[in-house]
C-alpha cells in the first residue's frame, strides 16, 4: 500500500486508546456476558438465537459491551479521519494521479448510478456501512481512511490493513479448486484486498477484474496494488449488470460480499455471475458462517453488527440457506465450511465475538461450480 | 431499513452519556501519554522534572492557586446542571 502519512502523537494516543478499549470489550466484558449466560442458563440451554438472545441483550453488561463497540467504531473512524485531514490535497493528488507505468489498469465509469440500497442510509442520516461517515462512495478520502480504520477495526493499526493481508485471504484464495485460472473476478473487491490475495495466489493468470460500486475505493485498491506490483484491472460497475461477456471468467469470487447487499440483489448478482462464469467454471465466497452454524448465543452476538455496526443486510443474510440461493441462481456442487487457515492471533470478524479466542468459525466458505455443457 | 440511529440501551441519551465518557478518556489518555514524553523529552536535557512536580505539588502557595483553578473547572464541568430545575 502506499505510504500513510504519518500520525500525530495526540492521533496516535487515541488509536492507542481505541485498540486497547476494543479488546477489553473483547476479552473480559464479552468474555463476561458469555460466562453470566452460561451461569444463568445452566445445562438448559435455550434453543434458539432469539430465546438465548432474550437472555442475554437485559444484561447490563451485554448492553454497556454493545454500546463500547459502537462507540469505539465510531470514535474510530472519526479519528483516522481526523489523522489524515490534515494531509487531505496530497492524498487527492496521489489518487488522482495513478503509477506512470501500471501494470493494471482502473477503469471508472462516472455515469454509473449507485443503487439506492447502497447510498440511503447514508443520503437519510442514518448509520451507514460499518458507520463510515458517508459510507464507501461519498468520501474521496475511504481509502486511506479505511486502511488506518480497518486496521484498527482489525486491532492492529500501527500494522495497517493492506500491509498484512490476513492469513484468512491468502488460504481463501490458494484453496479455490483449481490452480489454472486464466480469469478471476472478484465481486465487491471494495479496497482491493481479495483481489490481490487472488493475484498473489495465481501470477500466471491472464487477467484478474476486481469490480466495485465505489470510484474512491477502487482508486486506493489501484495505488495500492501497484505500489505492490501486483496486475490487477480495477473497475467500477454493477455487478447486476455487468459489461463482461457470457462464459467470460473461469473463477468468479466475493469476499464479505453476499451480506452487504439485499436478497434480491444478491439473486441478481448470482444469475449475473452464472452469465459470465464458463461452463465447468468455480464460484467461490468467504463470508460469514450462517446463524444455524453457530450455538444459538454466540449467533445472539454475532448478530449485534446488524444495528451496531451499519450492517443492515447482515441478519437477512445469516439467517438464509446461501447453498439454496446458489442452487436457485443454476449453480451446482454447492458446498460450504469454515475455511481452514492458521492465523492463531486473529480473533475473528464481527464485532462482539472477537473474544480474543481463535474463532475460526468467523471465516465460512461457500462455493460452487457451473454446469459444463453437455455434449450434443 | 432502520428508522434511527442505533442506540444499545433502552434510552438513547444513556448511550450519549458512554460517548461523552468514552471521549473524555480517550482526550486523557492522550493528555498522559503526551505528558509521559513530555517528561522523557525534558530527562533527555537533563531536566528532571518528575521530582520538581512532586516538589511543587506540596507548595502551599500553590495548593491555593489551584484549589481556585479547581472550582472554575468544576463550575465549567458542570455548567449544564446549574439550569436543571429551573
Amino acid at each position: 500500500m502506499p505510504q500513510l502519512p504519518p500520525v500525530t502523537q495526540e492521533h496516535a494516543a487515541r488509536l492507542d486508546f481505541l485498540e486497547g478499549l476494543r479488546l477489553y470489550n473483547y476479552r473480559r466484558h464479552v468474555r463476561g456476558v458469555l460466562d453470566a449466560y452460561d451461569r444463568e442458563v445452566g445445562t438448559t440451554r435455550p434453543p434458539t438465537m432469539a430465546s438465548a438472545g432474550e437472555r442475554i441483550k437485559g444484561q447490563p453488561l451485554y448492553q454497556f459491551a454493545a454500546a463500547i463497540q459502537h462507540h469505539a467504531q465510531v470514535m474510530g473512524w472519526a479519528t483516522a479521519a481526523d489523522s489524515l485531514r490534515e494531509h487531505a490535497d496530497e492524498l487527492d493528488v496521489l489518487l488522482a494521479s495513478p503509477p506512470a507505468n501500471p501494470i493494471g489498469r482502473l477503469v471508472l465509469d462516472g455515469s454509473l448510478a449507485l443503487p439506492s440500497y447502497y447510498t440511503e442510509n447514508d443520503e437519510a442520516g442514518l448509520d451507514d456501512i460499518h458507520l463510515v461517515p458517508g459510507g464507501y462512495w461519498r468520501e474521496s478520502l475511504v481509502g486511506p481512511i479505511y486502511e488506518r480504520g480497518g486496521a484498527l477495526y482489525r486491532t492492529a493499526w500501527r500494522v495497517g490493513y493492506t500491509a498484512s493481508p490476513p492469513r484468512a485471504l491468502v488460504a481463501f484464495a490458494e484453496g479455490a479448486p483449481a490452480s489454472d485460472y486464466r480469469r478471476i473476478l472478484d465481486l465487491g473487491c471494495s479496497f482491493g484486498g481479495n483481489t490481490m490475495a487472488f493475484r498473489a495466489a495465481y501470477p500466471d493468470a491472464e487477467e484478474i477484474v476486481g469490480l466495485d460500486l465505489s470510484a474512491p475505493a477502487l482508486r486506493w485498491a489501484h495505488v495500492s496494488a501497484e505500489e505492490r506490483g501486483l496486475a490487477i484491472t480495477y473497475e467500477q460497475g454493477d455487478a447486476t449488470a455487468m459489461q463482461h461477456e457470457d462464459s467470460s471468467f473461469d473463477l468468479i469470487t466475493g469476499f464479505l460480499l453476499a451480506h452487504e447487499v439485499t436478497a434480491e440483489t444478491l439473486d441478481q448478482i448470482l444469475r449475473e455471475a452464472h452469465r459470465v462464469l464458463r461452463p465447468g467454471g468455480h464460484i467461490r465466497f468467504l463470508d460469514l458462517p450462517p446463524y444455524i452454524e453457530l450455538a444459538p448465543e454466540v449467533a445472539f452476538l454475532q448478530s449485534f453488527d446488524n444495528d451496531g455496526n451499519g450492517e443492515k443486510f447482515w441478519n437477512d443474510f445469516l439467517s438464509s440457506d446461501f447453498k439454496a440461493t446458489l442452487q436457485r441462481a443454476g449453480f451446482v456442487n454447492v458446498a460450504d465450511g469454515p475455511l481452514d487457515y492458521d492465523e492463531p492471533t486473529y480473533s475473528g470478524t464481527a464485532a462482539l465475538m472477537r473474544t480474543g479466542e481463535f474463532r475460526p468459525e468467523n471465516r465460512w466458505v461457500t462455493q460452487a461450480d457451473k454446469p459444463e455443457l453437455r455434449d450434443g | 431499513m432502520a428508522e434511527t440511529r442505533y442506540h444499545a440501551f433502552d434510552d438513547p441519551v444513556h448511550d450519549q452519556l458512554l460517548g461523552i465518557v468514552l471521549a473524555l478518556s480517550a482526550e486523557v489518555w492522550s493528555l498522559r501519554d503526551r505528558l509521559t514524553l513530555l517528561e522523557q523529552a525534558l530527562a533527555e536535557h537533563d531536566i528532571e522534572v518528575s521530582a520538581l512536580v512532586e516538589q511543587l505539588a506540596k507548595d502551599p502557595e500553590r495548593i491555593t492557586a489551584m484549589t481556585t483553578d479547581r472550582d472554575d473547572f468544576l463550575a465549567r464541568v458542570l455548567a449544564t446542571l446549574s439550569t436543571a430545575g429551573k
